[in-house]
């Protein structure tokens, strides 16, 4: 139902800065690869391009879905099969990339990381079922009573507060997707999607009552799964978090957050240029298209490339707000809540990973870190934005 | 929009832009405020002093292109004893290639060392076959190791160049700035795996070998002065001697020998002796000259104007001067010319002539002689001889002036005194002596010697009359007798110095000679010590030279004054 009125709305400054930040990743992964010894890797950034291509078509082609978002609402239950599947699959067919970690299905073609595709799952399914209501006896005075068009949603359901059922109903969905990842052993990502449902569950409107629930339970989680951690065989990243904290006790990690703290300290204020960097170019800096490919950015191109890029993320996080502030329906407000609140904390964990700030989580840097899967699950997100906020009118009285 | 949801809203802008602050603060941090702390860090990680494969020193040839020292390659074989993980296999292996027992091997392979040299430097058929075998933690490292092909042909002359690359003695000591490779040695990146980084290596000098020099010496002819002078030391049972071959008409050597000489290939087996024959006697040398000085003392008087060829004087056998009485060699009383002072050698003559001369003009001449001090020539380790002047008042007695008219009290070095004397033949001009003719850098550029001109000692005609003078000497002596050539020349037998007088018994014997006149191509010295069979130079140096100067003047070519004059005549009729 793309008609030139929806088009009207289409956020171009939110499909800009996407390309913009698309490009500083092709950029950017071409660079981290110059100094590599392997001809495969040099050549990624072509892959990266070629994805961020179907990316950007992915985005036009969410805005321009006849159908409303609300209609993917209603297939919630289809979209989280789905990720449970996946997932499960994973788990058994899973092969392994890094160390012990299975996270890739092998389609062939290219292989394929669930756990990405779980994220845009959860915004779509978690996001149903926080926004739904019980339908109340108010709706039937709120019907005007002389032929106004019926929509199907109801105004009361917006002041509505959701109750303990969406609560439980979303935890629980959160936490067997997690559960799934988690064990693949993959916490970091877990982490993003407990994140998502935290700020979904704050933007859903729910009563700070059980908000302040959630973070007592979730600390004390983290605090027996820590510990449960140390206990079973998630042993890689209790090291990573545990060499975070004791800076020495594992010479690796120790590496490799001096070789992202030399990088980024010795760019300097106006780095040392495009391809230029020393200890990119060198191949001191270890997994630098990935990983830590903000301190290749940082080294090359310096404070002022770091802030440009920080800039880009704001201007994304603000559109993406804008949207959530013109957007009067709680599912479309949940839906791009979900997928800024993945972008958001994607960037804050590898930014801070690589400042030294937090351990070595093995999350990418959205639209820059080299991966197909992570810049899909992006791109998908900012389409789905995309079509809410082209549509945002209609649900207006 | 509800006013709640708009709250929250506000809550999560907020705390967008502060944790967007935290990140900037921290980028600001490390990027901005600590900046020169990571910049050092790094360049400390990845700069070091890279070594730049060292190319080989530069190579000696003869005038004829013919190679007298030159580099090979060969192998040091190297163990990182930590990484050897079967030192057992390893030894086994390496044992028959190395010719070492595999005990011995296995011992020193078991080291706490954490580098060990196996063997160095083993041939290039080892080393590759070392290399082949690809044993863990074995490394086969390419070193140049320098070669004479020639064996001990010019030892002296040439010197040699240790394991280390550095030149001594000789040539190799003299020019070792010039032989030496220009290595590059420079902080540079290296990457993760220490290896160099391409692109900054590029526009660096790069590393180049080391100049080329092309000697004057004549390979054939230095063989045939060797073995003559090999064939005098033992025919006269000498305990040394010298010869050098020049041309006078350019003062570059064409052969200089010494007895007893080395191999400078295996110049450490030399390093045993009491005094190591390595430095070059006929530059370092010093002696004292006898009665070819007179040629010196002759000239100068000459050509100053104290006397004139035609002038007499009576000899009564001894003249007294400074409070010492000299003597002649043999009685020759009678009236004298000043050609009879060369020709019958006569010491009384030649102290009238210095005394004529008085000594300011007589020293002025004997330092325009080049007596006294270093000649110059690009051999290492020469020396300045020992000429006493009367402001060295401690030292010079007024006797000197008559002693020193007859190479008495003074000492030179061979090379000091062939120079003099090229000068009388050379029209008066004495040059600077040298061995090397010219250099060839790396990029082939040819940088020929630039003739040196040190003095107009004395006249062309006063030349032409002392070389006259010398021509007379030796026909009169009689003994030359070289079919066809003229010869001019001057012997002497010198008392070698002792604590408390002179050797009663032994003396050093020489000759320099040159021709064939009237355009004299070679000047020869020949110095004999301590001759067995005759203390006398007429029967000991004398003979050695003329045998030498029969070879010389058929292997260089040189023909007979008749045919030149036939040649001569031939021109004047075209």
């Amino acid at each position: 139902m793309s008609t030139s009125r929806t088009w009207r709305h289409f956020d171009y400054v939110l499909l800009i800065v996407t390309i913009l930040l698309t490009v500083y990743g092709v950029l950017m992964i071409y660079s981290a690869n110059q100094g590599s010894l392997d001809p495969n890797l040099q050549e990624l950034w072509r892959r990266q391009a070629l994805f961020g291509a179907v990316g950007l078509g992915l985005i036009l082609l969410l805005a321009a879905f006849p159908r409303d978002y609300q209609w993917l609402g209603d297939f919630w239950w289809l979209a989280y099969f789905l990720a449970v599947v996946l997932l499960v699959l994973v788990l058994i067919y899973g092969q392994s990339q890094i160390g012990a970690v299975s996270g890739w299905i092998d389609l062939g073609i290219f292989r394929f990381q669930p756990s990405f595709l779980a994220m845009n799952l959860l915004v779509v399914s978690v996001g149903a079922v926080l926004s739904r209501r019980r339908k109340k006896k108010r709706r039937a005075s709120a019907v005007p009573l002389f032929g106004a068009p019926k929509t199907n949603l109801l105004l009361e359901d917006v002041a509505e507060r959701p109750g303990w059922l969406n609560y439980a109903g979303s935890i629980l969905m959160t936490l067997v997707l997690a559960g799934l990842i988690f064990v693949e052993p993959d916490m970091a990502t877990a982490a993003v999607l407990g994140f998502m449902w935290v700020v979904m569950l704050f933007e859903s409107g729910i009563s700070l009552r059980y908000l302040i629930l959630t973070v007592v339970v979730g600390v004390g989680m983290v605090y027996l799964l820590w510990h449960l951690a140390a206990l079973l065989e998630f042993s890689y990243m209790h090291d990573r978090v545990w060499g975070f904290i004791n800076p020495g006790s594992d010479s690796n990690v120790e590496y490799q957050l001096n070789q992202a703290a030399i990088a980024i300290g010795s760019g300097g204020l106006w780095g040392k240029g495009f391809a230029q960097g020393t200890q990119s170019q060198l191949r001191y800096l270890p997994v630098r298209h990935t990983d830590f490919i903000f301190a290749v950015l940082a080294e090359e191109l310096g404070f002022a490339g770091a802030v440009l890029l920080f800039l880009l993320y704001l201007v994304l996080f603000a559109r993406l707000l804008r949207i959530i502030l013109l957007t009067p329906d709680v599912y479309g407000r949940l839906l791009v809540a979900g997928t800024l609140a993945m972008i958001l904390f994607q960037v804050a964990i590898n930014v801070g990973m690589n400042l030294g700030m937090l351990p070595i989580a093995g999350l990418p840097l959205p639209f820059i870190s080299y991966g197909p899967a992570a810049l899909l699950t992006t791109m998908i997100g900012i389409g789905l934005a995309e079509n809410v906020v082209m549509r945002h009118r209609r649900t207006e009285v | 929009m509800a006013e709640g949801p708009r709250r929250r809203l506000q809550l999560m802008s907020i705390l967008l832009i502060g944790l967007a602050l935290v990140l900037v603060a921290q980028l600001t941090q490390v990027q901005v405020v600590n900046h020169q702390f990571y910049d050092d860090w790094g360049r400390e990680q990845r700069e070091r002093i890279i070594a730049v494969a060292a190319p080989p020193r530069g190579v000696i040839r003869d005038r004829n292109g013919c190679l007298l020292a030159g580099n090979e390659v060969m192998y040091a074989i190297e163990a990182d004893t930590v990484y050897v993980v079967d030192v057992e296999g390893a030894a086994a292996q390496l044992a028959p290639l190395l010719h070492m027992p595999a005990s011995q091997i296995a011992r020193r392979l078991k080291s706490d060392a954490p580098w060990i040299q196996l063997a160095s430097p083993v041939p290039k058929e080892v080393g590759e076959r070392v290399a082949e075998l690809g044993l863990q933690g074995i490394t086969v490292c390419p070193l140049w190791v320098r070669r004479y092909p020639e064996g001990d042909l010019a030892s002296h002359l040439l010197g040699f160049c240790n394991a280390e690359g550095r030149g001594f003695y000789g040539v190799e000591g003299f020019h070792d700035g010039l032989l030496q490779p220009k290595k590059v040695d420079r902080a540079g990146p290296v990457d993760l795996t220490s290896d160099q980084v391409p692109w900054t290596v590029a526009p660096v000098m790069l590393p180049q070998a080391g100049d080329e020099l092309i000697l004057s010496i004549d390979r054939t002819v230095q063989a045939v002065v060797e073995e003559e002078l090999m064939r005098a030391v033992y025919q006269y049972q000498a305990t040394s001697g010298t010869i050098i071959v020049m041309d006078p008409r350019t003062f570059e050597v064409l052969a200089m020998a010494s007895l007893p000489d080395y191999a400078p290939g295996r110049y450490n087996e030399f390093y045993t002796f009491d005094r190591p024959p390595f430095d070059d006697p006929a530059v370092s040398k010093q002696y004292e000259p006898g009665s070819v000085f007179k040629v010196l003392t002759v000239a100068a008087a000459l050509d100053s104007g104290a006397v004139t060829p035609e002038m007499t004087y009576y000899d009564q056998g001894w003249i007294e001067v400074g409070g010492v009485v000299i003597w002649n060699a043999y009685d020759m009383v009678g009236q004298h010319d000043v050609a009879d002072i060369l020709i019958h050698s006569l010491n009384v003559g030649a102290a009238w002539l210095s005394t004529r001369m008085g000594r300011d003009s007589f020293y002025r001449y004997v330092m325009a002689f080049g007596i006294g001090r270093p000649t110059g020539i690009d051999v290492a380790g020469e020396a300045a001889g020992q000429l006493w002047l009367p402001e060295d008042y401690e030292h010079w007695h007024d006797s000197n002036l008559g002693t020193n008219a007859f190479g008495q009290g003074l000492a030179v070095t061979p090379i000091q005194m062939i120079a003099a004397v090229a000068t009388v033949a050379n029209g008066g001009v004495r040059l600077r002596p040298h061995v090397v003719g010219q250099r060839i850098g790396p990029d082939g550029a040819v940088t020929a010697y630039r003739t040196v001109v040190e003095a107009q000692v004395i006249s062309p005609e006063t030349a032409q009359i002392v070389t006259d003078m010398m021509e007379r000497a030796v026909e009169d002596a009689g003994r030359i007798g070289l079919e066809g050539y003229r010869i001019a020349g001057k012997s002497g037998t010198a008392q070698i110095p002792v604590p408390g007088g002179y050797d009663r018994e032994r003396t050093i014997t020489s000759f320099v000679g040159f021709g064939p006149l009237p355009d004299p191509q070679l000047i020869i010295l020949v110095k004999l010590d301590r001759p067995g069979t005759s203390s006398w130079a007429s029967e000991t140096a004398v003979p050695a030279f003329r045998q030498l100067a029969e070879r010389l003047f058929v292997v260089l070519g040189i023909p007979p004054d008749d045919s030149q004059m036939a040649q001569g005549a031939q021109a004047a009729v075209r």
